[in-house]
């Protein structure tokens, strides 16, 4: 996922927000799938972001003169 | 006594030995402040006492002073135990001791006793005036305000690369039991003592230029023995956290007072394992909501599309006795139609029929009548002639001719040409099949004339 500036914030925010309609069954079968779709990415971007190295971070800090 | 004699040096030496000793006979509490500090190898204290003017810039009183060695090993833990303090310059004291003189040596203060209590005092004087400053200065929370992202990933370490604190943090958020992900950066800096204030802020600089890398700044205190937390009272230290554009979160190790730095910093832990702890116990609960996300997200997913499956599946189940119920319907609906459609036609042929004999029956009478009127007409047109007018009697005439067209169209002869028919049985126009009998002859009157048949069978409607 190459979204700029998703902040854990804002992908909580939105996974917690879809999954709230899906309890309330608020969400109709068309949507459904898009929306499921969309919150494994975010879940996916978190887990990733938390759990994965990111080579790029390593290389920008290691390259800092401290 | 001549001038040129005088006194040996020895000689007023010793007599200011014995003023001394006559004039300051027992042992005295000094208030001072600590100039310079030495610990002898050979385990004796030299110090330097100082008094300062209230403005604090000038020294107006000086005195060396010295603290035995039996003693010292039992006035450095205590002054240590009560103020969490060492002994250093810088700290303001009071002390209890005897001005000793010695002719070779001059004079010393020595020191036997030293009450914590007003270092603490002093101290903690220090520090409230520091914060006040701070406060009035309007900068007191800043740093507090700085946002700390829900998950601070990308961490400068300010600390000193040797110091066991900085290995135990490191050591601590690299292997956490879950997993998460941490980078963290050393910007080294000289963490007790005089220079350290001025070291710290220079890491703080140094961080400052790469700012949009990280998430927080982590100031952790070396560790080891040292007690030297003065360093994180200093002022200028503090304003400089306080105007810091990431939050700071502090790790420096006391067990007593709250330092300065520990006040203004954005969060305050007591050890860097207990900012390590901070650190993983914030991320882990993201990625403990994270998972519950994705197990509801399943869950979730499964329920809805049962859901909607069982709605089809009993829309499926609804629809085909809806639409066979429907159809039998629609169906009957057309039956009754079907059985009620002969009636109907034989209901409009009746009611056809009867208007028919109607007309038959107006025509039979009317002709007669108009054609009376018609000759009234006439007569009083001829008379009216007679006056001389012509026009009168041509449209006489012509209603005559009108009416008698229109008798001619009545004229049941006329009615048999448009296709109707009539029956005759035994004389009499058959009206209705009531009455009828198989092999009973009936005489039908045609346009074009007539022809007698017989009824094969009679049906009545119902």
């Amino acid at each position: 996922m190459a979204e700029e500036n998703l902040t854990y914030s804002k992908a909580l925010a939105e996974i917690e927000e879809t999954l709230g309609l899906m309890e309330r069954e608020a969400l109709d079968v068309d949507d459904l799938s898009l929306k499921v779709r969309r919150v494994a990415e975010l879940i996916g971007f978190c887990r990733q972001k938390l759990l994965q190295t990111e080579e790029a971070v390593e290389k920008v800090l290691k390259d800092i003169e401290a | 006594m001549t001038q040129a004699a005088g006194i040996s040096l020895l000689e007023l030496n010793q007599r200011i030995r014995e003023t001394l000793k006559s004039n300051l006979p027992t042992a005295l509490w000094v208030r001072a402040e600590i100039a310079e500090f030495r610990e002898h190898r050979n385990g004796h204290c030299y110090l330097e006492l100082v008094e300062k003017d209230p403005s604090g810039d000038q020294v107006v009183a000086r005195l060396r002073a010295m603290i035995w060695a039996y003693q010292y090993r039992s006035i450095k833990p205590f002054f240590e135990t009560a103020t969490g303090r060492p002994l250093g310059n810088g700290i303001k004291v009071l002390v209890q001791g005897v001005v000793d003189f010695q002719e070779l040596y001059g004079m010393s203060f020595q020191i036997r006793n030293i009450d914590p209590a007003y270092t603490l005092g002093d101290l903690e004087q220090r520090r409230q005036e520091v914060l006040q400053r701070l406060r009035s200065d309007g900068v007191i929370n800043m740093n507090k305000g700085q946002e700390l992202p829900l998950v601070p990933q990308r961490i400068a370490v300010i600390s000193s690369e040797t110091a066991a604190g900085y290995g135990d943090f490191i050591q601590q958020l690299s292997n956490n039991a879950y997993g998460l992900k941490f980078y963290c950066k050393l910007f080294p800096a000289l963490m007790q003592g005089e220079q350290a204030p001025s070291s710290i802020i220079s890491a703080l600089d140094r961080i400052y230029a790469y700012e949009a890398h990280f998430d927080v700044v982590v100031l952790i205190r070396g560790g080891g023995a040292a007690l030297d937390l003065l360093c994180f009272d200093d002022y200028d230290l503090a304003y400089h956290l306080t105007q810091f554009p990431l939050p700071v979160i502090t790790g420096i190790g006391h067990d007593r007072d709250v330092s300065v730095a520990d006040m203004v910093a954005h969060t305050s832990a007591k050890t860097p394992t207990a900012v390590a702890e901070f650190l993983i116990s914030g991320a882990a609960a993201v990625l403990e909501r994270v998972e519950a996300a994705a197990r509801l997200l399943k869950t979730a997913t499964r329920e809805q599309l049962q859901g909607h499956r069982q709605g089809m599946d009993k829309l499926a189940y609804q629809t085909a006795p809806l639409a066979r119920r429907l159809l039998s319907d629609r169906k009957y609906a057309l039956a009754t139609l079907a059985r009620r459609l002969p009636s109907l036609g034989a209901l409009f042929l009746q009611q056809q029929h009867q208007r028919l004999m109607q007309a038959v029956r107006v025509l039979q009478q009317a002709p007669a009548r108009q054609v009376a009127d018609g000759r009234r007409e006439l007569q009083r047109a001829s008379e009216r002639l007679a006056g001389g007018s012509r026009s009168a009697l041509k449209r006489a005439q012509e209603g005559i001719q009108m009416l008698e067209r229109a008798n001619r169209l009545n004229d049941p002869v006329e009615v048999l040409k448009r296709g109707y028919s009539m029956s005759y049985s035994g004389g009499k126009v058959v009206k209705e099949v009531a009455g009828l009998q198989p092999g009973e002859v009936l005489e039908t009157v045609f346009r074009d004339g007539r022809v007698q048949s017989k009824v094969i069978e009679v049906k009545i409607k119902e």
